[in-house]
């Protein structure tokens, strides 16, 4: 027999809940008076406060059908939330792409158009585009696939605003997969840049180069996010004694 | 449309606002221990009630204790009478089938 049936039982009940935090708090709240307050009549009765409290925890049932019941999610929530969640890293990842350009046509213009437009890929698959068209198409395209990216994000503002509803999925999980996403592009097109700069030298690099400045700033973005929403906010000194 | 506990929970409400232990003595009290629900699954249910507007929460505290007591709203009043109608009608119907 457990020492503290209701603590015990509370914490159960807290691990299984998935429903918004308001409503999470305001069932243990309710479950914790209303078994305080079993435990209470039963002591009056003559039970030992041990014995009373499993008795009150035995009479207010398994955690499992509440939990269940509890719950505001169901597939339809989490599929809509999962799409929100996709439309959100979708649009930032191709705002991220049409900054790339930016940055793509700031580099033809200091460096000049062959260190973006300079790329050996199409090497050994017939003639090419020149390298003025890699460059400008580098900016051109990329700065469109930006404005897909804006009007995704304004969609996911307005979706936020005219459909918001308690989160389903766990905190922080959106802004981790970006975190990881953008990570897995800055270390991929800075090796892509490095074996560019390997093999030809300077021409072509600002091609990937261009993509792996912006994705680092957005790897730091997104990690403080998801650092945000998943470690504990440190405790200021008034309160940490 | 409500379920058959829902309905239950706002029959001991309509007597006048209860918190949730006062609210599972009165249904058993009622019932004349008839119906022992498992006493944590009237909280989601007084939660769908509230979130549908039927019933309406005020935390109150006494001895110490913060404690939350729910009441029917007007529009849960109107819904508890049309569905114990419905739900009368249901018995009187049955109950002439099988006599």
């Amino acid at each position: 027999m457990s020492e503290t049936p209701i603590e015990d039982y509370l914490d159960e009940l807290l691990r299984r809940t998935r429903s918004d935090a308001r409503t999470t708090r305001r069932l243990l709240d309710e479950a914790s008076d209303h078994l305080r307050a079993t435990t209470a009549d039963l002591v009056n009765d003559g039970m030992s406060r041990q014995a009373a409290e499993t008795e009150a925890v035995r009479r207010f049932g398994p955690v499992a059908p509440i939990a269940h019941a509890t719950s505001r999610r169901s597939f339809l929530t989490l599929v809509v939330e999962t799409l929100r969640g996709a439309l959100f890293l979708a649009g930032y990842g191709l705002v991220a792409v049409g900054i790339s350009g930016l940055v793509a046509l700031v580099m033809n213009v200091w460096a000049g158009r062959s260190f973006v437009g300079g790329v050996t890929v199409f090497q050994g698959q017939g003639p090419g585009p020149s390298v003025q068209e890699v460059a400008d198409d580098a900016v051109v395209l990329r700065v469109i696939a930006g404005f897909v990216g804006l009007v995704l994000l304004l969609g996911y503002v307005a979706w936020r605003r005219y459909a918001d509803s308690p989160p389903v999925l766990p905190a922080g999980l959106v802004d981790a997969l970006g975190a990881a996403a953008f990570a897995a592009a800055t270390v991929g097109l800075a090796i892509v840049s490095a074996d560019q700069a390997v093999q030809t030298g300077t021409p072509g690099v600002g091609f990937p180069l261009s993509g792996a400045l912006v994705a680092l700033p957005a790897t730091v973005c997104f990690c403080a996010r998801a650092a945000r929403a998943l470690l504990p906010p440190p405790t200021s000194p008034d309160h940490a004694t | 449309m409500t379920s058959d506990v829902e309905l239950m929970l706002m029959g001991v409400l309509r007597r006048g606002p209860a918190h949730g232990y006062a609210i599972i003595a009165g249904l058993r009290e009622d019932s004349a221990g008839e119906f022992d629900l498992a006493e944590g699954t009237i909280y989601p249910a007084l939660h769908r009630l509230e979130r549908a507007g039927l019933i309406e929460s005020s935390v109150e505290s006494a001895q110490g204790r913060r404690r939350r007591t729910y009441a029917l709203t007007a529009q849960g009043r109107k819904e508890f009478t049309s569905q114990r109608r419905a739900w009368r009608s249901y018995v009187a119907n049955m109950q002439a089938v099988i006599a």
